[in-house]
């Protein structure tokens, strides 16, 4: 970096992560055996926990951490905008992930904001707000792999919704993000929903990632990556919807939970 | 119906207050906290507590959790209150600079995101952050608690970076104190794999299945002080407190309650008390709670 950091302790210009030595025995990192094929995996979702912010929420499932929080509706500067505007940041914790990311150099969370953003809006009723801005910040605390990205998407979109339904901002449903992999070598359709190490990537190279509103059954997001046929890729954007439905279960239930421990809703009970 | 389920909460209710789920907007006691934060408070320390229900003098509760990050070498989760630190700490190989062939680098940062407060932006570390960083560099190296000599691989040629990074999720007040909690409790956690330096391949390679804890010197725990309206010396300020306090002390102690860092900021003092009086005091305080936070760490580390 020709440019030097004045805003943080400065680092040396080149460090490389730990080389380790080859494994003597056959790779001990092969099939996950904590679940079946067709099993999700199983979700940690929790509301509320960022004092500070309006609404929030962390989720741990499928080797990712998030941490999410949402502040708004807040008022915007000038201009006068009609509608509300959303602004969505995600951020990795320098930590999060192998090799170590380091504070500038790492470019890939502008694109996943972006994806992220176009996934959100189709959810929140942003006409009932104008002149207000709603800020939604991620932080990702660890992504075991590299190729998770998908992971990133799928459960930051899911924890965003809780965390703006937390803030109490009005939605049209709520959203949630799916992933299925199917795997290509043994040409089985593979149901997992997200993958636990490098192992498990390299052979399944089909992927689908599906942001969706359950409860309106409708689909907001779909991202393809591999080689599909037509049918094996309907197949799987079904597959994925039908474990999007239980995704929302938790999401749903999550809130619930979170909104009676702060007593809100209680009386209706 | 779940996706209705907070829109119960009619929706001009979150317009128009900025303060968390919790307040109840309408409350007179609410408005009174937000116009006047400074009587707000003073009324409660006129009683002898303060507002978040603790005694003038207390501190809040603290907890630890160590190696929850399985992508860094060392981590912690720490609370204080509401405030909620992550440490995470890698290793890297670097080279050694010319003029220091046998020392490693230590490089800790603390980042205040604007997911933890609804006051910082977006973007570079702020002053508050950059300050933060600063101070626990200066406490890191000048009370030895990682000496940069103990990270050589080989001399000249291959040493450790050390990357301490410290992230706030949620900003509570104190933010300094929770950091160097969370630092010392990630530093004890660290497992570095053993490394060789490979005078042929100019490689580092690093063993899958041996490694050893790093060699830390004095460990120093920190805690800060505001001074309210020359009369109120309060430990372990919050957010909401913070801005109402002109002076701020720090003190920082290692095992054997030597002084590390000691800071004040702020003109302001106790009336009708001197500087050393005041001072005496903090350090006091300090030592108890120190004492205090030591034991929750060592619990931790086990």
């Amino acid at each position: 970096m020709a440019t030097f950091d004045r805003r943080r302790i400065p680092a040396p210009e080149i460090s490389i992560p730990p080389i380790y030595e080859p494994e003597a025995g056959p790779s001990t990192k092969t099939k996950r055996v904590d679940r079946s094929d067709d099993d999700e995996s199983p979700i940690f979702l929790k509301t509320g926990l960022i004092s500070q912010a309006n609404g929030s929420g962390y989720i741990e499932a499928g080797g990712v951490k998030i941490a999410c929080s949402v502040y708004g509706p807040r008022p915007k500067a000038p201009p006068y905008t009609p509608q509300g505007t959303l602004n969505l940041e995600v951020k990795f914790a320098p930590f999060a992930s192998d090799p170590r990311r380091a504070p500038l150099r790492d470019t890939e969370p502008i694109h996943l904001s972006q994806l992220l953003t176009q996934s959100l809006i189709p959810l929140i009723k942003l006409d009932l707000l104008p002149k207000s801005s709603i800020d939604i910040f991620l932080l990702v605390l660890e992504s075991e792999s590299e190729s998770s990205v998908e992971n990133v998407l799928s459960n930051g979109l899911t924890v965003a919704s809780a965390a703006i339904a937390d803030a109490g901002i009005e939605m049209f449903g709520l959203g949630v993000g799916n992933v299925i992999t199917s795997s290509q070598k043994t040409d089985n359709q593979d149901q997992n929903q997200d993958q636990d190490d490098d192992e498990e990537h390299k052979n399944n190279e089909n992927k689908i990632l599906l942001g969706s509103i359950p409860a309106l059954g409708k689909i907001t997001n779909i991202t393809l990556k591999g080689q599909f046929d037509l049918n094996q890729a309907v197949d799987m954007i079904e597959k994925a919807f039908s474990e999007s439905k239980d995704t929302h279960t938790i999401l749903a239930q999550s809130l619930l939970e979170g909104a009676q421990e702060r007593g809100i809703g209680a009386e209706e009970e | 119906m779940a996706a209705t389920l907070t829109a119960q909460q009619p929706p001009n209710e979150a317009s128009s207050s900025s303060a968390g789920p919790s307040s109840i907007p309408g409350s007179s006691a609410e408005v009174f906290k937000k116009l006047h934060p400074s009587q707000y408070l003073s009324r409660f320390l006129t009683k002898g507590y303060r507002p978040d229900g603790r005694k003038i003098k207390g501190w809040r509760d603290v907890s630890i959790n160590v190696g929850s990050i399985s992508t860094a070498h060392g981590s912690s989760l720490i609370r204080m209150g509401d405030t909620t630190m992550v440490c995470g700490i890698k290793a890297e190989v670097s080279e050694p600079t010319a003029q220091a062939p046998n020392e490693g680098y230590v490089v800790p940062n603390i980042d205040l995101p604007a997911l933890c407060s609804p006051n910082f932006k977006p973007g570079p570390p702020g002053d508050e952050a950059q300050t933060y960083s600063n101070w626990l560099n200066d406490l890191i190296v000048s009370s030895s608690t990682l000496s940069p000599s103990s990270l050589v691989i080989s001399p000249g040629k291959a040493v450790w970076v050390i990357y301490i990074d410290v992230v706030c999720i949620n900003y509570d007040g104190n933010a300094f104190d929770a950091a160097v909690l969370a630092v010392m409790a990630a530093l004890k956690n660290v497992r570095l794999p053993k490394a060789k330096y490979n005078e042929e391949t100019t490689q580092t390679i690093c063993s899958r299945t041996e490694t050893y804890p790093l060699q830390l010197g004095r460990i120093a725990l920190s805690c800060s002080f505001g001074i309210f309206s020359s009369t109120h010396l309060l430990p372990d300020p919050t957010s909401y407190e913070t801005p109402l306090l002109p002076t701020t002390i720090s003190i920082a102690l290692d095992e054997d309650n030597e002084a590390c860092l000691i800071r004040q900021e702020g003109l302001g003092g106790i009336q009708g008390k001197s500087g050393e009086r005041v001072l005496g005091e903090a350090w006091n305080l300090a030592e108890e709670r120190i004492t205090e936070l030591r034991e929750i760490l060592e619990e931790s580390s086990l």
